[in-house]
C-alpha cells in the first residue's frame, strides 16, 4: 500500500485518537471501557512473551493501565496513543521479568503447573488458581464462538497455537502475536517493537513457517473416535 | 518465500510485485506456499482473543474514578 493511499485511514486513526485522549483526561468511563476491551488481548500476548505467567502478565496490564492514566495528562501525540500504551506496556514487562530474574530462586521455576512458560490457553483453561472453579471466578472466557462445539474447537486449536508460538524465540512471539492474532499493521508493529520493516518481516516469515507446519500437523491429525 | 510475506503485506515495488504475480502463475509450488501462508494466517486472525477479566475491570474503573475523585 503506497503513502499516499495510507493518509485518509491516518487521518481517521489521529482524529480517533485525539477524540480517546481527550475523553480519558475528562474520565469518561465508556471510553476507557473501550480501550481496555479493544487492547486487552495484544497486552497479555505481549506480556506473556516477557514475563511468562498468565498471572505476572495481568499485573503487568494493570500496572500499565494505571500508569496511562497517571501520564495521559503528559501524552504529547508524538506517536499514535495505541504505540504509546504498547510502549509502556513492554517497558514495564521487561522491567518486571528483570526485577523477577534476580528475585526467583532457581530451584522454583519449573514447579508445578504454573511453572515456566505457560500458555494462554493453558492459563486459561487451568484459570487462575489452577482450576476449573478459578476460571469461572476469574471470568476468562475466550470470545465468542458460535456453539459450545465450536468454543471447545476454537480453545484447542488456541492451545496448539499457544503451543507453537511458544517454542519460537522472543521477537518472533511479539510479531506474529501482534501481525497474525492481533491483526495489526506492520507500521504499528515497529513502532511499538522498535524494529525495522525489513526486520521484522523476516522475524514474522521465520515465525509463520513454524507456527504454519505446527497447525498442518494438527489439522492433518485424524480426530479421536 | 520471504517474498511471499512482502507480497501478502504489499510492501513490494510495482516492477518487483509484477515479476512475482508471474512467477507464481506459472510456479504451483509457490502458489501452494502462499495459500498456505495466506490459510494461516486466516486461521490465526479468527481464533477468539481474550478478554479482560471482570475483577481488573472493576479494578481500573475504580482506579479512573479515584482519580476524579483525588
Amino acid at each position: 500500500m503506497t503513502q499516499q493511499s495510507n493518509a485518509p485511514v491516518r487521518f481517521q486513526a489521529a482524529r480517533e485518537d485525539q477524540l480517546l485522549v481527550q475523553a480519558l483526561r475528562e474520565q469518561d468511563e465508556n471510553a476507557f471501557s473501550l480501550v481496555l476491551d479493544r487492547h486487552y488481548s495484544a497486552m497479555l500476548g505481549l506480556a506473556m512473551v516477557h514475563v511468562g505467567s498468565r498471572a505476572r502478565a495481568e499485573e503487568v496490564v494493570q500496572e500499565t493501565w494505571l500508569a496511562v492514566l497517571s501520564g495521559i495528562h503528559r501524552f504529547e501525540g508524538r506517536s499514535s496513543l495505541k504505540t504509546w500504551i504498547f510502549r509502556i506496556l513492554v517497558n514495564r514487562a521487561k522491567s518486571y521479568a528483570r526485577r523477577e530474574s534476580r528475585m526467583i530462586p532457581f530451584s522454583s521455576i519449573g514447579d508445578g503447573p504454573k511453572g515456566g512458560m505457560a500458555t494462554l490457553a493453558e492459563n486459561s483453561a487451568a484459570g487462575g488458581d489452577g482450576g476449573w472453579e478459578g476460571d469461572l471466578q476469574h471470568q476468562t472466557v475466550w470470545g465468542s464462538a458460535d456453539s459450545p462445539e465450536d468454543r471447545l474447537l476454537s480453545t484447542e486449536l488456541r492451545l496448539h497455537v499457544d503451543k507453537a508460538i511458544e517454542q519460537l524465540p522472543a521477537k518472533q512471539r511479539e510479531v506474529i502475536i501482534l501481525r497474525d492474532l492481533e491483526g495489526w499493521s506492520p507500521e504499528e508493529v515497529c513502532n511499538v517493537l522498535g524494529l525495522s520493516e525489513t526486520n521484522h518481516r523476516v522475524l514474522l516469515h521465520r515465525a509463520r513457517t513454524k507456527v504454519r507446519a505446527t497447525l498442518e500437523q494438527y489439522l492433518a491429525e485424524p480426530e479421536d473416535v | 518465500m520471504k517474498r511471499l510475506t512482502e507480497y501478502l503485506d504489499e510492501a513490494l515495488p510495482p516492477g518487483t510485485r509484477k515479476r512475482l504475480e508471474q512467477h507464481l502463475a506459472g510456479c504451483a509450488g509457490c502458489s501452494l506456499d502462499l495459500n498456505e501462508i495466506r490459510t494461516t494466517v486466516s486461521r490465526l486472525r479468527a481464533l477468539p482473543g481474550e478478554k479482560m477479566p471482570i475483577g481488573m475491570k472493576e479494578n481500573l474503573l475504580r482506579a479512573l474514578h479515584n482519580r476524579q475523585s483525588a
